[in-house]
């Protein structure tokens, strides 16, 4: 196995394996575990990026068995840019939940069975969820994308459950049955392309795939699935309620992370195995859904009354911005500057994002709730949180510097190159719409506040991650030039710019 | 060394900032706090005006220096924070949280100072958005009902100023070859979307301005802030939408009659609105943002004669710059005046200083001989009367009036702000009034102390000197004027009580952005969810519920099962439909 | 048409029909089955391809994906279950319906 493979099978190993082993040993081994395999993380992550500087993209087959009954690993610049980006949020949640699950019990704390079993059972769920993104983000081969992201969904599911309420039964219930939907649809459509092809393998699909008939009704049915997993409107339905009562580290590891793997799984498809099968009315069509996302999303975010609904109904206005860049389907010149700007917008988003639930998990901790209006003068007691969600806001808006800038920059000279008007409109709205939401929080914690706070003391550590999550989305706009470099590794979206040349 | 100069002016005050955030370094930021803009203006000062410093790696390849113009704002913005600076440490001595005041006002500096020296785009727009949004905790600072309303209303139209920027600059920069100032500017010139961007970036820089109608943040804004903020606000941070014109603009370059056209007719609509509209306030510093708003419609005059003859940049560009460097000096000696006016003066010469004090300034801003003002005042009209065409000759009779209207406005404002005897007012202290009379003496001063290199200025500056009668007119009519309605009462009572609330045209505008709510609540939203529950009605058999047409509500319409599930069928079969016909 | 292909055909019959339950039926159970019955579809497609012989003997992927879709929708079905009781238990008698919880106002 080549040196890029022993990293990237470490990449996918590293979480699997500690989340076993916080399973099996339990108590208090679960921190620890998450502090191993995070380490591991970074270290292969900086091996593997080393490596493709070096040899460009690289393909393994994991113990010498490929596609299609092997395992198939393959990465270029799109897959180190997420796998990046989980590694950034990932140790952002894992230093918060150290604080927010506490590694034992406080002693003025009352012994509570829920809160003891979330405390045990959130580390292994996470490190497996960890696990799941890295192998889709790693994964060569259709049908292995269909196990990860099910890796994914189910530890996701177990996560959301952890709150031990009614609500978070109720909404992770709804979130699986949804998923499992998605999931089946795009089973459907890697079982129509088998039949097809006879060939599971994404490079090889990329040179076999021609619009006949069963390609197009698999490429319908998988992006319908992966639609419905990505929460792109109006098939939201299960995210509002499933990212807003969350216990807060997994609202952030799901919308910042969880969806964009999704997200990524459809980028994927569309621009290796699909690009010659994919239309440019189709793009539009998604570009479409995602304008109407970015409005929708954004104008009942400003309409919440609880600050966590609102952070969820602003990740189903981000999704929007993801799906803008299939407007330039068929549009070489500007398609890959635009996608640039989409999969570093993804980036900044997930820092942005996680920023935010994270900070708002804390000041849940804080003041016993999450009701915009009892949130006056918040500020005195959180001043951390609150100019973390303030640098996360920023980014969201797309106010420079800010990683949210640098991606609305790119995507919006892409709009203005490709001529394509209502895409560039739809952006700078939605930065508008997006001041809309993050000031009324803002507001209120600069406030003063007549009545005393009976505030929880909350662990600095929290503060702490939220804030540096919310550094980072800022620093991606300060040094955009390296990421962007990195995402030209093996030019991912080659397939994408010679569309023209070979229709 | 000169390196280093610069940089130390764009970084101490973020520095500074950044010691807050350790406890036990608060004692020395507070001690260091208000000299944070001396490096500045010692950079301002000797570093020659030639500098560029690289650094590719961040921000898409920044670019830090000096240039001409460049030291010219410079050198009035640390100026005008460094006393700023100073008197806030007086005037918040017993606020009980002045910390956060001095964090807002070091970033806003660090923002200002930054995008003065920033020499590539995406610097510049990163600065200036970091200025406009630490402003805004510099006017929430008193957290009454009307600071949130104030902070409201700035950070809406700061951000749509964003939008309008980003907008604008994204499409030179399809053009341009690079985010230097200088091909950013060629491309706005040539571009096939040349007038958009230009249109886009005139209106998007022109709310920090205050042209009309998107003027009403300023007089809700000052009034609000702390005076040391709201000197700052109309000294320096509108300046930053002017520098963004000189940038960005492609002034000198091309010709573009229309806009220009357009510029002048706002610009003088602007000055001679803001005067009207600010005569019927009651409070001095709403009076001063009105007044702010009036004179930098002047600016767009010259901006505008300017985009109508290429030819006649050089000379408004000395104007506006002048003009510029004039207004903000005089601006934040009046603002910081309000302040030191409302103190308790125990002997009658503290008071009369106070009165020399605000007189002069106010002076200088009706363009009284030997200030700086007159100078200012010159060049508009040589820059005016350069543009050669009809424009010149309604400038020609257009520039006096405004004068006239600014002598009267400042007469209001000298009414309001005169000293009295404040019972209740704290005493005077020398970290108030030094800053204070240092900056109204230099309005008077500081052009024959400056070195002009510019032979316009060396010029307007020696013909400011004279005493002419077509300069001085308009003044002497509007005091006479102002005299005649004070202890004359030439005009009715009703007239001179009637009040046009602060933020004029924004109240009627509110009302009607509650209307239109209601229409699209009714109408849109309504049929909206009716149709998504007769959707729905397909699959399973449901009956709609009441629905009250609000948009909040009409989640429960679209995030349900069926919705989905008809939506998804459709969107399925749509998208293969697409992908088979194309 | 083919054997194969008249069961593949059943095998998009039997997805689509678990997709109306899964959307129409409020009965949280009766989702969780339509879920299944959507599974058993794709399987059921996966399984009439392998018939597609390559010399005589079936092709063995298309098995092995569907073992693995077996084991994941096992999985899935468990946890489903366990949440369905955590959401039923307390609200003793009412069914717990999805869509009974949002016709609200």
């Amino acid at each position: 196995m080549s040196a890029s493979g022993a990293w990237m099978v470490s990449l996918v190993l590293a979480p699997l394996l500690a989340a076993s082993i916080a399973l099996v040993v339990g108590r208090r081994s679960g921190p620890y575990a998450a502090l191993a395999a995070a380490a591991a993380i970074v270290c292969s992550l900086a091996g593997l990026i080393g490596q493709l500087e070096r040899h460009g993209a690289a393909a393994s087959a994991v113990g010498g068995w490929g596609s299609p009954l092997g395992i198939q690993l393959h990465a270029d610049g799109l897959s180190v840019l997420m796998l990046l980006m989980s590694a950034l949020v990932g140790v952002g949640v894992t230093a918060y939940a150290w604080g927010y699950f506490g590694l034992a019990r406080r002693r003025d704390e009352p012994f509570n069975a829920a809160a003891s079993r979330a405390r045990e059972s959130f580390w292994p769920l996470w490190l497996f969820a960890w696990g799941g993104l890295h192998a889709l983000f790693l994964s060569g081969d259709i049908f292995n994308l269909y196990v990860a992201l099910e890796l994914l969904t189910l530890s996701a599911v177990g996560l959301i459950g952890l709150a031990n309420q009614r609500t978070a039964s109720f909404a992770a219930l709804r979130y699986l049955l949804a998923s499992l939907v998605g999931s089946l649809f795009y089973l459907l459509g890697v079982a129509l392309l088998y039949g097809e092809y006879a060939v599971l393998d994404c490079q090889r699909l990329l040179e076999l795939v021609q619009g006949t008939r069963a390609t197009t009704c698999a490429l319908a049915l998988m992006t319908l699935g992966l639609m419905l997993k990505t929460a792109l409107f109006p098939l939201h339905f299960w995210l509002p309620l499933a990212h807003g009562n969350s216990p807060a580290p997994v609202s952030a590891l799901l919308s910042s992370l969880v969806v964009t793997a999704c997200f990524y799984a459809i980028l994927r498809l569309w621009c290796t195995v699909f690009a010659n099968a994919g239309t440019p009315g189709a793009g539009m069509l998604l570009a479409l859904l995602g304008a109407a996302a970015i409005v929708y999303g954004s104008l009942q975010a400003i309409c919440q009354q609880r600050l966590k609904m609102l952070i969820a109904y602003s990740t189903v206005a981000q999704v929007g911005y993801l799906f803008l860049g299939f407007a330039f389907l068929g549009r070489s010149a500007s398609a890959v500057l635009a996608w640039q700007g989409v999969v570093y917008y993804a980036l900044s988003h997930a820092c942005a994002k996680g920023a935010m639930f994270l900070a708002a998990g804390s000041i849940m901790r804080s003041a016993g709730h999450d009701q915009l209006e009892g949130l006056a003068g918040i500020g005195k007691q959180l001043p951390v949180s609150v100019f973390a969600f303030g640098l996360a806001g920023m980014s969201l808006m797309g106010l420079p510097p800010s990683g949210g800038f640098v991606g609305k920059w790119l995507l919006l000279r892409a709009a203005l190159e490709a001529g394509l008007w209502w895409v560039a409109v739809t952006i700078l709205a939605g930065g508008l719409l997006a001041a809309g939401y993050t000031f009324p929080l803002l507001e209120r914690a600069l406030a003063n506040r007549a009545e005393p706070w009976v505030a929880r003391r909350v662990p600095r550590g929290m503060e702490l991650a939220s804030l540096v999550l919310a550094l980072c989305a800022v620093a991606l706009g300060l040094v955009a030039a390296q990421p962007l470099e990195l995402l030209e590794i093996g030019a991912p979206f080659q397939p994408l710019a010679s569309q023209e040349a070979n229709p | 060394m000169s390196v280093a100069l610069v940089l130390l002016a764009a970084a101490a005050p973020l520095l500074v900032a950044l010691l807050y955030l350790f406890p036990k370094l608060r004692g020395v930021a507070g001690a260091i706090g208000p000299w944070c803009a001396a490096p500045a203006l010692a950079a301002a000062a000797c570093v020659q005006p030639d500098l560029t410093i690289e650094w590719p790696w961040l921000l898409l390849g920044l670019r830090l220096g000096l240039d001409p113009t460049g030291r010219m704002f410079l050198a009035f913005t640390s100026l005008l924070y460094l006393a700023a600076g100073i008197y806030a440490r007086s005037y918040l001595e017993q606020a009980a949280d002045g910390r956060r005041f001095v964090v807002f006002y070091l970033v806003a500096m660090a923002g200002n100072l930054g995008l003065i020296l920033a020499q590539d785009t995406l610097t510049f727009l990163a600065c200036y958005a970091t200025m406009s949004l630490a402003a805004y905790g510099l006017i929430t600072h008193d957290r009454r009902e009307e600071s949130w309303r104030a902070g409201r209303i700035y950070v809406a139209l700061v951000v749509l100023g964003e939008v309008l920027l980003f907008a604008g600059l994204a499409l030179a920069a399809t053009q341009a070859e690079g985010v230097a100032f200088e091909p950013m500017r060629q491309a706005m010139a040539r571009g096939p979307w040349a007038e958009v961007g230009v249109t886009l970036l005139l209106v998007g820089f022109g709310i920090k301005l205050g042209v009309v109608p998107l003027h009403f943040w300023l007089p809700l804004a000052h009034p609000v802030a702390p005076t040391p903020a709201s000197a700052v606000l109309s000294g320096a941070m509108i300046k930053a939408g002017l520098l963004g014109w000189l940038r960005f603009l492609p002034l000198g370059d091309v010709t573009q009659p229309e806009i220009g056209g357009s510029c002048v007719v706002v610009g003088f609509l602007t000055a001679f609105y803001g005067a009207l509209v600010g005569l019927t306030q009651r409070n001095a510093k709403t009076v001063l943002a009105y007044s702010s708003v009036s004179q930098m419609g002047l600016v767009l005059v010259a901006i505008g004669t300017a985009l109508g003859a290429p030819a006649a940049w050089p000379t408004v560009f000395s104007a506006v710059a002048l003009f510029a460097c004039h207004h903000a000096v005089a601006k934040s000696a009046l603002f910081l005046g309000t302040g030191v006016a409302a103190v308790r003066f125990n002997t009658s010469w503290q008071r009369g200083l106070v009165v020399a004090g605000l007189l002069l300034p106010a002076l200088a801003l009706a363009g009284a001989p030997g200030t700086m003002g007159a100078a200012a005042k010159v060049g508009l009209k040589y820059a005016t009367a350069a543009g050669g065409s009809a424009w010149a000759e309604a400038s020609a009779w257009l520039l006096p009036l405004g004068s006239l209207a600014t002598t009267l406005l400042l007469c209001r404002f000298l009414f309001l702000a005169w000293p009295r005897m404040h019972q209740q007012a704290g005493p005077a202290r020398p970290g108030l009034w030094l800053p204070w009379l240092v900056l109204s003496a230099s309005v008077s001063g500081l052009p024959w102390v400056v070195p002009w290199s510019n032979d316009h200025l060396v010029e307007w500056t020696r013909a400011a000197s004279q005493v002419k009668w077509e300069a001085i007119w308009p003044m002497i009519l509007g005091a006479i004027l102002a005299m005649g309605v004070w202890r004359g009462r030439i005009v009715s009572a009703r007239l001179a009580a009637w009040r046009i609330p602060a933020g004029d045209i924004l109240v009627p505008g509110e009302r009607l952005a509650e209307r239109l709510l209601a229409v699209w609540n009714r109408y849109l939203v309504g049929t909206l969810a009716h149709a998504l529950w007769l959707l729905r009605s397909w699959w399973s058999a449901t009956t709609a519920p009441r629905f009250t047409p609000r948009f909040s509500r009409l989640s429960a319409a679209v995030e349900n099962w069926g919705t989905m599930g008809v939506l998804a069928t459709l969107l399925a079969l749509a998208l293969a439909a697409l992908l088979w016909l194309d | 048409m083919t054997t194969a292909q008249f069961y593949a055909l059943c095998g998009v019959v039997l997805f689509a029909i678990g997709f109306h339950g899964v959307v129409t039926r409020a009965h949280q159970l009766r989702k969780l089955l339509s879920v299944n019955v959507m599974g058993s579809g794709v399987f059921l497609v996966l399984v009439a391809l392998a018939s597609r012989a390559t010399g005589g003997h079936p092709d063995p992927v298309p098995h092995a994906m569907v073992l693995t879709g077996i084991v994941v929708a096992i999985s899935a079905t468990a946890v489903a279950l366990s949440l369905v009781r955590r959401v039923h238990e307390g609200d003793a008698g009412e069914a717990p319906g999805d869509d009974a919880r949002e016709a609200g106002p």
